[in-house]
């Protein structure tokens, strides 16, 4: 009988499997600072000459997931206004911004960003350490491991912009 | 006297009844073994069932082990039936005949049927592993466990078993979570499984990583998943989650690391929690890392 049973086995078990990162990190902080700017659009105030047309939102700097979530803005409204994304690579005496976002590569542009919108009401954000005290009104920050921002609320208001308290309550001492 | 003869009469009619049922169970086995050569296995199974319902043969090792093989057969003959009963009832037998083979006489036969049911039962527990079929899966991984030592001794060769089947059922949960991240269930029934492999295997590099990525994963998707318009007033204790949820993941990854430092999805997943953390000395470490590794490539 024994001879009857001659198996072959053929070992087909489990192999290791790993799961593939998805990169989103990226993703997660871009969709925090559009969180924050969309804010901006609630706890400033503009002037009436601003709440015509387009509420334009000035995107300076090279950084697609940032871009790309901050595009996801453009179905939304501050009160009637829609909301308009712009790639820019600087701005021109002429130009009407609501908001101009620089991104840290392009900090060096802020001087120049700001003779141009003087006697506007344009908020300048930035997005690099030290910023809020070169002119800008809003400086994102790192502080224990999150982002947050600095309001230098004397830079908003030089511009004809009211900040709401929660606002200014909600930011870090400008540094 | 008389009543002495009757009594011996009644003993020697006992005994020799006792050697005609025995030899009418040790000639079911027979003809279960010879029913089960002609492959007319509806007579073998008939047969060797009343063998092993006798007291005489039901613990024979042979008579288990012949048994064994006849459900194997009928097993292979339903084999599309990946929850065939037939093959538990071989396995089964198997079982009991290794258990009455005190003199290991039935052994290497014994160990040929379980390698071949144990194997097609991880053929099938593998296509099984998907996210709506995952639950056949388990219930077959079972049966393997049970039976593994059937087949091989070694304890670390059924862990190395139970492992890899775990660490594919982990990236059944991590499908399902990629879809619904917040999935309280899955997400206790994957860190259940990478927690186990850890008891088993804390060396072992795709649990620590899945684990790393288990945390690191609901961290990134408690953000992108908050809506656009939450108020600021929100942020920061949405920001506080998912820091402790990437927090957690960072000892599993920098795990993963220390055991395989070129291994590009772990440095891609220790890039991914520096860039969420904001430290941006460590994500150059990694992000360096990760071309100098893709330059030699």
């Amino acid at each position: 009988m024994k001879k009857l049973f001659l198996i072959l086995f053929s070992s087909v078990f489990f192999t290791s499997a790993i799961v593939v990162l998805p990169d989103q990190s990226e993703e997660a902080t871009a969709h925090i600072k559009s969180i924050y700017i969309y804010n901006f659009t609630k706890y400033i105030e503009w002037p009436d000459t601003y709440r015509e047309g387009n509420f334009v939102i000035g995107f300076m700097g090279s950084n697609t997931s940032l871009f790309n979530e901050l595009a996801k803005l453009n179905t939304k409204k501050v009160g009637n206004q829609n909301i308009e994304i712009k790639n820019i690579t600087s701005v021109d005496a002429n130009s009407k911004f609501n908001i101009i976002y620089i991104l840290p590569d392009n900090s060096a542009q802020l001087a120049d960003v700001l003779s141009k919108v003087k006697g506007k009401s344009t908020l300048i954000v930035t997005d690099k350490p030290g910023l809020a005290k070169q002119g800008s009104g809003i400086n994102f920050v790192f502080l224990e491991n999150k982002q947050k921002i600095e309001v230098n609320r004397s830079n908003i208001e030089k511009y004809k912009l009211k900040v709401a308290i929660t606002l200014v309550e909600m930011s870090m001492p400008v540094n | 006297m008389k009543f002495l003869n009757i009594i011996r009469t009644f003993i020697l009619g006992l005994l020799l009844l006792t050697a005609a049922v025995t030899n009418a169970q040790q000639s079911k086995m027979e003809s279960a073994f010879k029913f089960y050569e002609q492959n007319n296995l509806e007579s073998a199974k008939a047969d060797i069932n009343a063998a092993i319902s006798n007291p005489e043969t039901a613990k024979d090792a042979q008579a288990w082990q012949i048994r064994g093989y006849i459900y194997k057969s009928i097993y292979k003959n339903e084999k599309s039936n990946k929850q065939s009963p037939a093959r538990l009832e071989a396995l089964k037998s198997i079982k009991k005949s290794e258990g009455f083979d005190t003199k290991k006489e039935y052994l290497q036969l014994n160990i040929n049927a379980a390698q071949y049911l144990i194997s097609t039962l991880s053929n099938d527990a593998v296509e099984f592993l998907d996210p709506v079929d995952y639950e056949k899966a388990i219930e077959l991984e079972k049966k393997i466990i049970e039976y593994y030592p059937l087949m091989d001794s070694s304890i670390t060769n059924q862990q190395k078993q139970e492992i890899a089947f775990d660490e594919n059922l982990g990236t059944v949960y991590s499908s399902i979570l990629d879809k619904s991240p917040e999935n309280t269930k899955f997400v206790n029934l994957a860190k259940g499984i990478y927690e186990r492999i850890l008891t088993l295997d804390p060396d072992n590099i795709t649990a620590n990583l899945n684990m790393g990525l288990l945390y690191f994963n609901r961290g990134v998707n408690l953000i992108i998943s908050s809506d656009m318009e939450m108020d600021i007033t929100k942020l920061e204790p949405m920001q506080e989650k998912s820091v402790k949820l990437f927090k957690e993941s960072l000892p599993f990854m920098e795990r993963a690391y220390d055991i395989n430092p070129n291994k590009i999805v772990v440095l891609q997943g220790l890039k991914g929690i520096f860039h969420a953390l904001h430290d941006e000395e460590k994500f150059n470490f990694y992000q360096k890392k990760i071309e100098e590794i893709n330059k030699q490539k």
